[in-house]
């Protein structure tokens, strides 16, 4: 062969593989390298750092996947008084919220500060070394954390090191539809979080006067409370019962999970016989060709929300709405209610963290909070801004609002979403465990216990997983 | 003297071709090995460690050992398999059938051609919650039709038992690419054959199977191996169907894992669950699978299909 035609061959294997070694010169962190490992959780960032000084601008990311616009609005106003700091409001779908954030680390370049609004959990992020203590940046700034909630605070502290600055809270009530109560007599359901009469079987009772169903054209029918608590197994803690052990709120893992003890398979039974027994609620297939959410459409008269019940009752215009507590299961046990919160949380991994927490407790700041309510329909972590929040919500006084709000807080246990460790996984298992009584296939004692051992396999392989 | 200065003149305009060449192929040689051959082998690499998007520890076949003992990968690939096996004859048979069809002389052929295509260019996401409503057990359009004529509706992808079957349904949707090119096949084949073949006497059947099918196998082996492909990797519309988001009370690949195919377990874990080394693992496993089916699918088909230049074989 004549040296001309090896060339092409040669320049090939050459370009090739300079391009490799340049490809491969980007290279995520390795077992070698790793930047979370090193700095874990639970020991990262013993103390603020001063950052050398540089002429070069540092650059922020604030990551979100809501509230866009008060966001930019909080980042042009935190670089106006920051002059040399760059941020950038780095919006993405929820669902794809952590699949980005896995390559924006594994890329080396971080989100700066976010908050669990994608579909991993506070304890997700810090079980993978995500997110930075903040106690240190707290006590040298001197951050006023007096007027949150000490019970949500709480939530995002772990070993006395505070991990998350809370944001907006708020727990599972019943919205309910006062035009449709009072057209059947019966008194509203109570703010009042320790009024036991207000129990599962009274509502069943209302919801006898209430509820029409049309066999022939389910569209016609007249609904009386949808189930829309998440997730399923906050269901049982109306009855001061649960799937999981009480220690799976506390350290995030557990290694048991009852799917098999008769009273959860009755309470289970009760909640499917809601749709199936009683049609109270719309089954999966009616919900969807109703076209629209039933209880703001006024087809139906309560709905279990959580706290983003209320960006959907501000758009009701046809009827006049309330908010009240869950009922008990049982009346006499120490019923449950779960708490959604969300905390905003800086990266163990930033790479600006002076300037990182700098933005984060300008965003949380009493100012930029009351920026916040006004544009939202969320209430705040901040009890000064309650008044703020009662004023905004129609048909109901202040004082029931804050009966029903506060009460929530004090009967409440944060969200299973929140506080435990892989629960996108857990809730697949569950969600599959679930599908005979949510599609009327089967009965709960039928179908449940055999999902019993593969949820406790799961547990046991996710606190394998990430406690190594 | 002279010889050596012309060789000389040569090697350099040789070299400011090659130049040239690599110059402007440079865009796509760099996509290629940085956006294909790169992320590949990467994958490889990370199928082989713990990587969850933070860390990485070399694990060696863990990942692969771990897989087979999983339940839910035997279940993904045995209904992924069922998907397949009924998804690509009755899509072929399906394009064919309306290929012959459209390949006649018919009013308003274009209007027809059209329409028929058309709903492979919808996105899986909207043809997707197009179904969900057709399907719908209570209000569904087909439901409806079948409740007129007396017939007890299933409750699709409400039940275990039907859901797969309603995705079956469902694939025959998207019929259009393949029609499009079994057309295009059926256009070059030689009137004179068919002439031929009528001389001889030959009925409208003898015709299909002894002219038209052996003249268009080539494309006919072509659409089997893409259809294949493509029912291996269906995701998007179990994805979009089921799942806490679809609001319609099914788990992720339910009822019951009754359509937990093989690249919804995938992303489940892959993605969802940062299991970047397991779900790279299952990758490799599905990409292993997909070219064992296709090699041996064209292996078994050398004597089924005619090529007119032979040395295409």
């Amino acid at each position: 062969m004549k040296p001309t035609n090896r060339f092409p061959m040669l320049a090939l294997a050459v370009f090739m593989v300079l391009t490799l070694i340049m490809a491969a010169c980007t290279t995520p962190p390795t077992a070698e390298e790793p930047q979370a490992t090193e700095a874990p959780a639970t020991e990262a960032t013993e103390a603020p750092v001063e950052e050398p000084a540089s002429d070069e601008p540092v650059e922020l990311v604030l990551y979100t996947s809501d509230g866009v616009e008060w966001l930019t609005f909080v980042a042009d106003e935190f670089m106006k008084q920051n002059p040399g700091i760059d941020v950038t409001v780095m919006n993405v779908a929820w669902d794809e919220f952590d699949t980005k954030m896995i390559a924006m680390n594994t890329a080396g370049t971080p989100p700066d500060i976010w908050t669990s609004w994608g579909p991993s959990g506070f304890m997700d992020y810090y079980a993978r070394g995500l997110i930075a203590d903040l106690t240190p940046y707290i006590e040298a700034s001197n951050f006023d954390m007096s007027d949150f909630y000490p019970e949500v605070v709480d939530y995002f502290t772990i070993d006395g090191k505070i991990y998350g600055i809370p944001h907006t809270v708020g727990a599972a009530y019943i919205f309910y539809n006062k035009d449709m109560f009072d057209a059947v007599g019966e008194p509203y359901p109570p703010t009042d979080w320790n009024d036991t009469s207000w129990t599962w079987d009274r509502m069943l009772d209302v919801c006898s006067k209430i509820a029409y169903h049309d066999e022939a054209d389910p569209a016609n029918s007249t609904w009386c409370v949808s189930r829309g608590l998440y997730p399923v197994n906050t269901y049982a803690w109306l009855w001061d019962k649960d799937i999981f052990p009480q220690s799976i709120y506390e350290t995030g893992y557990a290694e048991e999970a009852n799917l098999s003890d008769p009273e959860l398979l009755e309470i289970f039974q009760k909640y499917q016989d809601i749709t199936y027994e009683y049609h109270y609620d719309q089954t999966g297939p009616e919900w969807m060709a109703t076209g629209g959410d039933p209880f703001v459409m006024g087809k139906t008269a309560m709905q279990m929300w959580g706290v983003w019940g209320f960006d959907n009752t501000f758009t009701v215009e046809d009827f006049k709405w309330g908010v009240a507590a869950v009922p008990y299961g049982d009346p006499n046990a120490d019923r449950k209610v779960h708490i959604y919160a969300n905390p905003w949380m800086l990266s163990s991994q930033s790479r600006h963290p002076e300037e990182a927490w700098k933005l984060l407790a300008f965003l949380s700041s009493p100012e930029m909070h009351l920026d916040s309510l006004n544009r939202g329909t969320t209430p705040l972590a901040r009890k000064s801004l309650m008044d703020e929040f009662y004023a905004m919500v129609p048909y109901m006084t202040a004082e029931e609002l804050d009966e029903v709000l506060n009460g929530a807080i004090e009967h409440g246990q944060i969200a299973p979403a929140t506080s435990i460790v892989g629960w996108g996984e857990i809730n697949n298992v569950l969600g599959t465990a679930f599908d005979a009584i949510e599609n009327g296939t089967d009965t709960a004692a039928n179908s449940l216990p055999a999902f019993e051992d593969e949820l406790i396999a799961k547990l046991k392989e996710l606190k394998a997983t990430y406690e190594k | 003297m002279k010889i050596k200065n012309v060789s000389r003149r040569r090697r350099s305009l040789a070299l400011r071709e090659y130049a040239a060449f690599y110059g402007f192929v440079a865009p796509w040689l760099i996509g290629l090995l940085v956006f294909t051959l790169y992320p590949l082998l990467a994958s490889l690499y990370y199928s082989l460690t713990d990587f969850n998007g933070v860390e990485m520890n070399f694990i060696g076949l863990e990942n692969y050992v771990k897989m087979f003992s999983q339940p839910l990968f035997y279940q993904s690939l045995w209904v992924t398999v069922r998907y397949a096996v009924v998804v690509v004859p009755l899509n072929m048979v399906a394009a064919l059938a309306l290929a012959l069809l459209m390949n006649q002389q018919i009013p308003l052929l274009s209007f027809w051609r059209t329409l028929y295509f058309l709903p492979s260019i919808i996105s899986g996401v909207a043809s997707a919650m197009l179904w969900r409503w057709i399907l719908n057990p209570d209000m569904g359009l087909l439901n409806s039709l079948l409740m007129l004529v007396n017939i007890e509706s299933p409750r699709w992808f409400w039940d275990e038992r039907w859901a797969l079957p309603a995705y079956w349904l469902m694939s025959l949707w998207s019929v259009g690419g393949s029609l499009v090119i079994y057309l295009a096949g059926l256009q070059g084949v030689p009137t004179a054959l068919y002439e031929a073949a009528e001389l001889d006497g030959a009925n409208a059947w003898q015709r299909l199977t002894r002219v038209t099918l052996p003249m268009i196998s080539p494309v006919l082996l072509f659409s089997f191996i893409t259809n294949l492909i493509s029912s291996f990797q269906i995701f998007t519309q179990v994805f979009v169907i089921s799942g806490q988001g679809s609001g319609g009370g099914i788990s992720l690949g339910g009822p019951n894992n009754s359509t937990l195919m093989y690249v919804l377990y995938l992303i489940s874990n892959g993605i969802r669950s940062n299991r970047l080394g397991y779900g790279s693992a299952l990758s490799w496993v599905l990409f292993l699978i997909i070219m064992a089916l296709t090699m041996l699918f064209l292996r078994l088909s050398q004597r089924l299909v005619y090529y007119e230049d032979e040395s295409v074989r």
